[in-house]
């Protein structure tokens, strides 16, 4: 009798993923990102008045979720790595602007698989973008363009994000004066708090066990045709388009569609810079996530640009609406893929010279 | 080295030691402190519901009188006269959005599409709770009805005069709508 083989982690969490996110939508996240992390960090800077947008103002208990799920399974695991010390600037402005591509397309790479399972073919543009992104981030990457390597770091670097994370968690149940809570609009739409706790938790522990990212999926499969991660990618657009369609959330088409716009070509350009800056920073914004909650400094700097750039997305006005992008968000665009292609020259002629 | 040498080896490490313990303590105090306060407040410096409710009652009741005219003669039919006194409400309330979905709904029964979209858009622009299905302000089933009938008007009026940008606009402005209608992030 053949043994009974379970799928690849990745897929499984892929799968715990593209579902769980749909699910969380019916618990009562917003209609097409039940997980999105430039939402769930948009409405995290409101939440600590670092923005103030109050609809757009409240805790995601699956963002904690994450960062400490990825905690508590990374040190389950003697796994938990403290390194750090890479371009901290580069790293913070590459988080920053890959919020403001995010913002710009309405999503990120993990809400734009969500979009797709919800038959959204607006974001069919964003695709075709993070794919030419990750691509041409590859092909940097192939000509010698990496940022500096880490080195390890005194453990108590690696406690800081996860501690930040039972703080929000603390300020969660404690809430106090100083956080605000939206009580409309999309801050106003979320699951019961322990259930999403309890799904971030879980896709955190799996996401670290597995290190699925969704532009390193992409990234590992377009460079050495490495299929693992890429599975796991798979996996997510797969789980959420069965959901949705189980779930009735299905509606094939442009129009209609929920935090959508029908500017294609700035969905195309945002998710370049997504993939890129993804690509040079070794990992999508939910990735980013996992690795701080595993002890990797560099990512927790990452993560400090994109709350930033979560913030000033709002305040400045650097994103689109469904009316479509804002002039400011374009201008931003455009100065992101300066950032990231100025960068990469940089690093490479560094290469180089060494 | 051992636990004990760490916090304890010599004075500094055991002054330091006992700071930390201490700090933490009148910490702990303070924010279970804090967190008792707020529970017995409800949690009001977090989310206003009940403020907001209590708004949002107040506000519908208020709007109830405002339009109490309005709506009599729009349920009658009588819709020059509706526009005529609601035109009167406008001046005298220039800062209620309402004011927008009743001009919207008369300009929709009049047959004047184009003009409705865009009542609607000053409507959801400057009162987003009137598309947001959490609020009692909800209105988006009607909006959206509203907007799937004008849509197969307009799409036969572009058919027919493909350059004309009034048209063209007012479908761009059903689209963007129906995607606020949708829901989603802002």
């Amino acid at each position: 009798m053949s043994r009974f083989k379970l799928p690849d982690l990745s897929i499984i969490t892929g799968i715990v993923l593209g579902g769980g996110a749909v699910m969380l939508t019916l618990f009562g996240n917003p209609v097409n990102s039940g997980i999105c992390i430039s939402c769930f960090l948009e409405n995290l800077a409101g939440a600590l008045q670092l923005q103030d947008s109050v609809r757009m103002s409240y805790i995601r208990p699956e963002l904690v979720g994450f960062l400490l799920g990825a905690f508590f399974m990374a040190k389950q695991n003697r796994r938990f790595r403290v390194t750090g010390g890479s371009s901290p600037l580069i790293r913070f402005f590459l988080g920053f602007f890959m919020i403001v591509g995010c913002g710009v397309f309405i999503g990120c790479p993990i809400k734009m698989l969500l979009r797709l399972g919800a038959g959204d073919l607006t974001a069919v543009a964003a695709l075709l973008g993070m794919l030419f992104g990750i691509w041409l981030g590859g092909k940097y990457l192939r000509a010698g363009s990496v940022l500096d390597r880490a080195q390890n770091l005194p453990t108590i670097n690696g406690y800081i994000l996860p501690g930040i994370g039972f703080l929000l968690l603390l300020f969660l149940f404690l809430k106090p004066a100083f956080v605000q809570q939206g009580f409309s609009g999309p801050a106003a739409q979320h699951a019961p708090l322990w259930i999403s706790l309890a799904v971030g938790l879980l896709i955190g522990g799996l996401a670290q066990r597995s290190g699925l990212c969704i532009t390193g999926g992409i990234r590992n499969f377009f460079l050495f045709r490495e299929k693992t991660l890429f599975s796991g990618v798979i996996a997510i657009f797969v789980s959420a388009l069965m959901v949705s369609l189980v779930s009735g959330q299905f509606n094939l088409g442009m129009e209609a569609q929920p935090g959508a716009h029908h500017s294609h070509l700035w969905s195309f350009l945002a998710m370049v810079l997504v993939g890129l800056a993804a690509v040079i920073v070794d990992g999508c914004p939910f990735r980013q996530v996992i690795k701080a909650g595993e002890g990797d400094v560099d990512a927790g700097i990452t993560c400090f640009g994109m709350v930033t750039g979560a913030a000033m997305v709002i305040t400045w006005q650097l994103r689109s609406t469904s009316a479509g992008p804002v002039f400011n968000g374009q201008i931003a665009t455009l100065l992101g893929l300066i950032f990231c292609l100025t960068v990469i020259l940089s690093y490479r002629k560094a290469r180089v010279k060494r | 080295m051992a636990i004990k040498d760490k916090f304890f080896g010599n004075a500094l490490d055991s002054f330091t030691t006992v700071s930390l313990a201490v700090l933490l303590v009148i910490t702990a105090v303070m924010l279970a402190q804090h967190g008792a306060m707020a529970l017995q407040e409800k949690g009001a410096s977090v989310s206003g519901k009940e403020l907001a409710d209590e708004m949002y009652q107040k506000r519908l009741e208020q709007d109830k009188k405002i339009y109490k005219e309005v709506q009599r003669l729009f349920g009658m039919r009588m819709y020059t006269a509706a526009e005529e006194v609601l035109q009167k409400v406008q001046r005298d309330h220039p800062d209620n959005p309402r004011s927008f979905i009743y001009q919207a709904r008369l300009q929709y029964n009049t047959g004047k599409m184009v003009e409705a979209i865009s009542s609607y858009r000053q409507a959801v622009d400057s009162e987003p709770d009137f598309v947001d299905n959490n609020t009692p302000l909800f209105l988006g089933k009607e909006i959206m009805d509203h907007l799937v009938a004008a849509k197969t008007t307009l799409a036969q009026e572009l058919k027919s005069r493909p350059k004309d940008e009034e048209v063209r606009k007012a479908l761009d402005e059903l689209l963007y709508l129906q995607r606020r209608v949708a829901g989603g992030c802002e």
